[in-house]
């Protein structure tokens, strides 16, 4: 007698893809403050494909920098999972460099030292270290200044400064919150630029806070919108243009037309209540 | 018009000597100097022109010359007075950082601890004085103690503000990287404190001698509170005078010792 073969059935969460550096399911964080809960992240779900380039846009407030926290493992999320290489996140990842608006180097330590930083923290400094310390300093062209201080660097050197610091661990995933948003155009633009190229070698799985929709575009490989609260990612769209980018890229016709779409995405959702 | 562009020679840095010159003939070095020789002369003058006897108020030559003479038997009673300042100054500082450190560490021992040191500072200390004497004795030991229980609350507060002024972002950091509690304070709350714990420090050292002082005017052995205390009672105003000029210098001194080791503290620490 021959029997039908059943599949066996999918439990009912399937194990997180091992492609996926990053997922989120069914996030939500609600903060308990002294004026009531503030629901800071309503639902977010995404994946993020090892080695992507991911920007967050959205307006203020709306919980990115929250997001960001909770991956990192620094937050818990309320409901919901959080997954880094198909690992829950529970508590805070080593494996995760991170950058912020202010550099917030230690203006005790030389550049070099403040590199070493999240080295120092937790196990002591190996040769090795230092070589690669060394190495992003000059990947961040600020071998010259390993010696200085930070307050005898301009804005712009300390977040470079932040960027080798980010990296010293060579971690898996690089998470960064508007790191640009306190620098001046111009500035602004040369970073812009040095971390496209840093990018460019070593392909790190990345999440990229930013006010800037010029700057997500130009970096990332897809954008995720973030709505108002109470939010969730209202739009998810793929940046088509070849790497390694270009400062000429912004010329592309297409680049204008995803920069007014994203642009009117962001300023014409309606606000809930 | 005609365009030489010359490079700009860049300014030649004047030898030290010149700018020590120039620092002393500064406004701000002249002027407070020009106002205390007016002070001064004009306290001599009236002295002199209205006859004022001088067991009401020497004139300032007289306190001066009265210092020359008693000078070596002034700096006998000058050394209890600056070894117990500097012994009440240095247990308050241990004291007070501890303090701080156990009270931002531990929720427990802020709760149990912070109001009462709080609530400590709002009797007024000198009003104790007696009591320390009544449990220590008339020896240096008491008036160490009393000198390092009306300075120390300075240096706790002062810390305690250092060590929660750390950047948030910083500390976050800190979590990220898997770091220890110890570490933390180690290589970034307390460095991060250095600055505010000298500001208490400065404040601390005239709290220590303010202590010793009162100490001395109580248990009246030695010391120059003590001199002060005895010249009074023998109507010896020049010398009053005189014990006060030294006391004054001496603790100029110590707070120059403070500043000293601030400069050096923050060229290390500061931002
Ligand atoms: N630690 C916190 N405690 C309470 N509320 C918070 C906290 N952090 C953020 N929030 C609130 O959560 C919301 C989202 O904040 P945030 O994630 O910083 O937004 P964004 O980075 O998009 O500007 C805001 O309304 C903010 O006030
Ligand atoms: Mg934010």
């Amino acid at each position: 007698m021959s029997r039908v073969i059943v599949e066996p059935e999918l439990p009912f969460e399937p194990p997180a893809n091992e492609f996926h550096a990053i997922t989120a399911r069914a996030v939500q964080k609600v903060y308990w403050t002294a004026s009531g809960p503030v629901e800071a992240v309503a639902e977010a779900n995404f994946e993020i494909d090892s080695g992507d380039f991911v920007a967050v846009l959205g307006p203020s407030g709306c919980g990115k920098s929250t997001l960001m926290l909770m991956v990192a493992g620094l937050e818990p999320t309320t409901s919901g999972v959080i997954t880094l290489d198909g690992q829950p996140v529970t508590g805070p990842q080593t494996t995760a460099g991170m950058m912020f608006q202010d550099p917030t180097l230690l203006p005790w330590r030389s550049v070099l030292d403040n590199v070493l930083f999240p080295v120092s923290m937790c196990r002591p400094i190996m040769p090795d270290d230092r070589k690669r310390a060394e190495h992003l300093l000059h990947m961040v062209d600020l071998w010259q200044f390993r010696d200085k201080r930070p307050r005898e660097l301009s804005g712009g050197m300390r977040q470079r400064v932040a960027l080798a610091r980010a990296l010293i661990n060579d971690p898996s995933i690089l998470l960064m919150d508007e790191p640009f948003s306190a620098l001046d155009a111009i500035t602004r633009d040369e970073m812009g630029l040095a971390l496209a190229s840093i990018w460019d070698s070593t392909h790190k799985t990345a999440i990229f806070i930013t006010h800037s929709i010029r700057e997500a575009i130009f970096l990332s490989d897809r954008v995720l919108v973030m709505g108002r609260r109470p939010s969730t990612i209202i739009e998810d769209i793929r940046v088509p243009f070849p790497r390694p980018r270009k400062p000429s890229v912004e010329a592309d016709p297409a680049f204008n037309e995803l920069y007014l779409y994203l642009k009117a995405s962001i300023v014409h959702k309606p606000v809930v209540q | 018009m005609t365009d030489t562009r010359e490079p700009p020679t860049p300014p030649a840095r004047r030898p030290l000597v010149l700018q020590l010159a120039a620092l002393l003939y500064s406004r701000a070095v002249v002027l407070p100097l020009v106002t205390a020789a007016a002070v001064i002369a004009a306290w001599e003058a009236v002295v002199r022109i209205r006859h004022i006897p001088d067991v009401l108020l020497p004139a300032p030559s007289a306190v001066a010359m009265r210092l020359a003479e008693t000078l070596p038997f002034l700096l006998q009673h000058a050394v209890p007075t600056t070894l117990e300042t500097i012994a009440g100054f240095a247990i308050s500082a241990v004291l007070g950082i501890g303090l701080a450190v156990l009270v931002s560490a531990s929720r427990f021992a802020r709760e149990a601890l912070y109001p009462n040191i709080v609530f400590f500072q709002l009797i007024p200390k000198i009003a104790l004085a007696p009591l320390f004497i009544v449990w220590l004795g008339i020896g240096s030991s008491s008036r160490v103690t009393f000198s390092v229980f009306i300075s120390f609350f300075p240096v706790v507060v002062a810390t305690l503000t250092g060590l929660v002024s750390v950047d948030r972002e910083l500390l976050r950091l800190c979590r990220a990287v898997g770091a220890k509690g110890w570490k933390i304070y180690t290589q970034v709350r307390f460095p991060a404190a250095v600055p505010h714990i000298f500001s208490g420090l400065k404040i601390a050292i005239t709290f220590a001698m303010i202590g010793v002082i009162v100490g001395e005017f109580i248990t009246a052995q030695a010391g120059l509170g003590y001199m002060i205390l005895f010249a009074a009672s023998q109507a010896e105003m020049a010398l009053i005078f005189a014990s006060i000029v030294l006391l004054c210098v001496i603790g100029l001194a110590l707070y120059a010792l403070v500043v000293v080791a601030e400069a050096f503290a923050l060229k290390r620490y500061g931002a």
